[in-house]
């Protein structure tokens, strides 16, 4: 057999090509295995605490079982039903003779408490119906059921029991953006006593654009005096901006109720030198609310500024006025923008952060201030409403997730790397 | 009096303290001409930089004044010195490229676009970087850096470039190559240079004058010629270049030419730029280069015999280490050749220089 003419050179070179080759790769092999296990208990961690978290929180937020699991028949049944007219007397057959069984083994409220999110008072509706089904002795049901209540024969209620038929629903996402789901299936908006989520979600940007612009005008001075001034000040600076950041947050939240409120010390203080004749209201309005928040987010705009500055040298600035560039002029061609990898990062740190805040407009705030995150615990402590809690937690996650990019963007922008 | 330069910067009197106890620059007098390359050299902490940095405008004078055209800097932001400063650490602008550095200058005297396409263009061919406009600082050599901040500090044609010790991060081949092209540029552009640096090296090669600092005082200003050859005291003759000295008194003098008796009991043929007396105590001061070994025998004044301690090769010269006049440590440079490989550790050798290359100075 002829060889190719092609083949025939690198036939000596190919053998030991390929060992070499194979050498690399056993030893990459070895590498990428001993990093793996060096981080596999950061990774574990992750997945447990963070990654399974989040991905229950997507399911409870579309997860409905619970009409299917007490009423499983009548689940099935109005499923199967077009919802254009009252069902048939099959419907009110089951769902009298479930309601009946699960009155006596006590499950039934689970199902009414699900029914009662759609239509309020549908809950009361349904125990009492559970109550009274004693006097119903045989069929037909439908009539009978619609004597012991007539909301029975209200095509609204039937409507909002095959709603509720699960096992997977959108009600909860639909209804943290203020929308709902019509009986056709068409997505439209909720009743006006209902729509508050998306007030909540704009009064949290609100409040983040307001402690962040503080943020920024109070942490950029400041991470350029602690970059710029001697070591011992500096120092001194750093740590009257750590101070606060190594205190318990809510400690922190409670010191400023103490300090904010009408006989509080900063009252007292301005009362005392005439600077004031009424106390100012400082607690359980916005004031308060920014004031904590600023506090207590100034750190982590100060410390990512202050580790881009710190890498900025003097001679930057005197190399722009050695060529002519006024104070100004320096400043926003040379200075600003080398700090904007920390600029981002710190604003991206405060914003993210301000968006999840609860114990301090809890503390501090008043009705109208409160975020998103109050609504979450809301509902997942005091209604125990875990699919509308998981829903609105998840559009908090999305908000975050929609400033990752500009993060990016900003990080980029610069041609050089945080450190 | 013919052609006097025209005197382009002057120091009156300045002062510097930081902590009002120590003054870092002391009664500095000193003139800078125009179209003149001078270094202030010195040990670190001479108050080298701290001139430099208050004719920037960056350092305030504590007292006297300091003076551009005659006119006084004293109410003159740094900003409107007009002076291109090349940083040791270049200070380029790492957020801009290249083209962008080099047009900052011209971009704040609000030139028009097209001027400064042209000027900073002109700019980075005189500094061999034509092309290379586009690229970031990061993307560039040390060297290359070096050039980009020479052509930013110079492409708006300031009054004065002050340079900090520009070379002090390249290797020494670049910086030896980076010298002669500063150099170059100095004499095309006939521009004003003030250059600080420690290596005396790169003082005597690239300067038209060289003015040596020593705790905040200048010691001597001169040509590389002057302050190498005719050194004005014990701390320049032993700061620039080997020196070996010799401790005694001053036997008699006539003209400019001195009998020194050493302590070791020899006596000395010396020269002394200031008059001596009698009996003053004395430092002589002698090049390694000029101290000759089997001297030839005419126009050697002081000879000695001396035994050979220690022979360094290094390559173009060796160095001699010789114990003589009841010292053991002066070295002499014999260049390669057969008579320096004959020389052999514990050989006594015949030892002169002549009068002339060996300096009296006054003790420190």
């Amino acid at each position: 057999m002829i060889a190719p003419a092609g083949t025939a050179g690198e036939g000596p070179a190919g053998p030991a090509d390929r060992s070499l080759e194979a050498k690399l790769r056993r030893a990459e092999r070895r590498r990428s295995l001993k990093a793996f296990l060096l981080v596999a208990p950061l990774l574990l961690f992750i997945v447990v605490v963070f990654a399974g978290p989040i991905l229950s929180l997507l399911y409870f937020s579309v997860d409905d079982p619970k009409l299917a699991e007490v009423l499983p028949r009548t689940a099935q049944t109005v499923a199967a039903w077009d919802g254009a007219e009252l069902p048939g007397e099959d419907a009110y057959a089951t769902l009298v003779e479930e309601i009946r069984s699960a009155y006596a083994d006590r499950t039934v409220a689970a199902a009414a408490m699900r029914l009662n999110y759609e239509i309020s008072g549908f809950r009361s509706m349904v125990m009492r119906t559970g109550r009274k089904l004693r006097r119903i002795a045989g069929p037909p049901y439908k009539d009978a059921l619609i004597g012991l209540d007539e909301r029975w024969g209200d095509i609204a209620y039937w409507r909002a029991v095959k709603a509720s038929a699960g096992p997977y629903t959108t009600r909860y996402l639909l209804a943290a953006v203020d929308l709902q789901r019509q009986w056709d299936g068409s997505i439209g908006t909720a009743p006006p006593e209902r729509t508050i989520y998306i007030e909540y979600l704009q009064r949290t940007f609100w409040i983040s654009f307001w402690v962040l612009a503080c943020c920024i005008a109070i942490g950029y001075p400041m991470a350029f005096l602690i970059a710029t001034s001697g070591k011992r000040w500096s120092r001194f600076l750093l740590v009257l901006v750590l101070l606060p950041f190594w205190t318990s947050l809510l400690v922190r939240t409670a010191a400023w109720v103490v300090l904010l409120q009408n006989k509080g010390i900063i009252n007292d203080f301005l009362l005392y030198g005439d600077i004031i004749d009424e106390p100012l209201t400082l607690i359980f309005n916005r004031t308060g609310v920014y004031i904590a928040m600023v506090h207590i987010l100034l750190p982590f705009m100060v410390l990512p500024l202050y580790a881009v500055m710190r890498n900025i040298p003097a001679s930057q600035m005197r190399a722009a006025a050695s060529l002519g560039a006024k104070p100004l002029a320096s400043f926003l061609s040379v200075y600003l923008p080398q700090t904007l990898p920390g600029l981002g990062a710190g604003c991206i740190l405060v914003f993210i952060l301000a968006l999840g805040f609860y114990i301090t407009p809890a503390l501090i705030g008043g009705a109208s201030d409160q975020m998103l995150s109050y609504l979450i615990a809301e509902f997942a402590t005091r209604t125990g409403n875990w699919g509308m809690a998981s829903a609105i937690a998840i559009l908090l996650l999305l908000s975050v997730a929609a400033l990752y990019p500009i993060y990016r963007g900003l990080v980029r922008g610069g041609s050089f790397r945080l450190t | 009096m013919d052609d006097e330069p025209e005197v382009l910067v002057r120091f009156r009197d300045v002062e510097k303290t930081y902590d009002g106890r120590v003054n870092v620059v002391d009664r500095l007098n000193l003139e800078i001409c125009k179209g003149e390359f001078l270094t202030l050299l010195g040990p670190s902490g001479s108050g080298k930089t701290t001139i430099l940095l208050m004719l920037a405008g960056f350092e305030a004078v504590t007292a006297g004044d300091i003076t551009l055209n005659h006119r006084s800097l004293r109410n003159v932001p740094p900003f409107r010195r007009n002076m291109g400063i090349v940083f040791q650490n270049y200070a380029l602008f790492p957020h801009k490229s290249v083209f962008q550095n080099v047009a900052f200058p011209l971009v704040q005297r609000r030139i028009p676009r097209p001027a400064i396409r042209e000027k900073v263009e002109a700019a980075l061919r005189m500094v061999d970087l034509a092309g290379l406009g586009e690229r970031r600082p990061n993307q560039l050599s040390g060297g290359q850096q070096q050039r980009v901040a020479l052509a930013r500090a110079l492409v708006f044609e300031p009054e004065i470039v002050l340079m900090d010790e520009p070379l002090g991060a390249l290797d020494k081949k670049l910086r030896e190559q980076m010298q002669i092209e500063i150099k170059h540029l100095h004499e095309q552009l006939d521009m004003t240079v003030a250059y600080v640096t420690h290596d005396q090296g790169e003082a005597l090669t690239m300067s038209d004058r060289v003015a040596i600092m020593n705790d905040g005082l200048i010691q001597q200003v001169g040509s590389p010629h002057e302050v190498y050859e005719e050194p004005a005291n014990a701390f320049v003759a032993n700061f620039i270049g080997e020196n070996n000295s010799f401790e005694g008194r001053i036997e008699s003098t006539s003209g400019g030419e001195c009998a020194v008796r050493l302590t070791s009991g020899d006596t000395v043929r010396a020269r002394s730029a200031t008059p001596r007396a009698s009996g003053e105590p004395a430092l002589l001061s002698l090049r390694p280069e000029r101290l000759t070994i089997d001297p030839a025998l005419d126009g050697v004044a002081n000879r000695f015999s001396a035994t050979v301690v220690e022979v360094i090769y290094f390559g173009a010269h060796n160095r001699v280490r010789l114990a003589m006049a009841g010292r053991d440590d002066i070295i002499a440079l014999a260049p390669a050749g057969p008579r320096s490989d004959a020389l052999a550790t514990g050989k006594t050798v015949e030892v002169g220089w002549s009068p002339e290359h060996c300096r009296v100075l006054a003790p420190e």
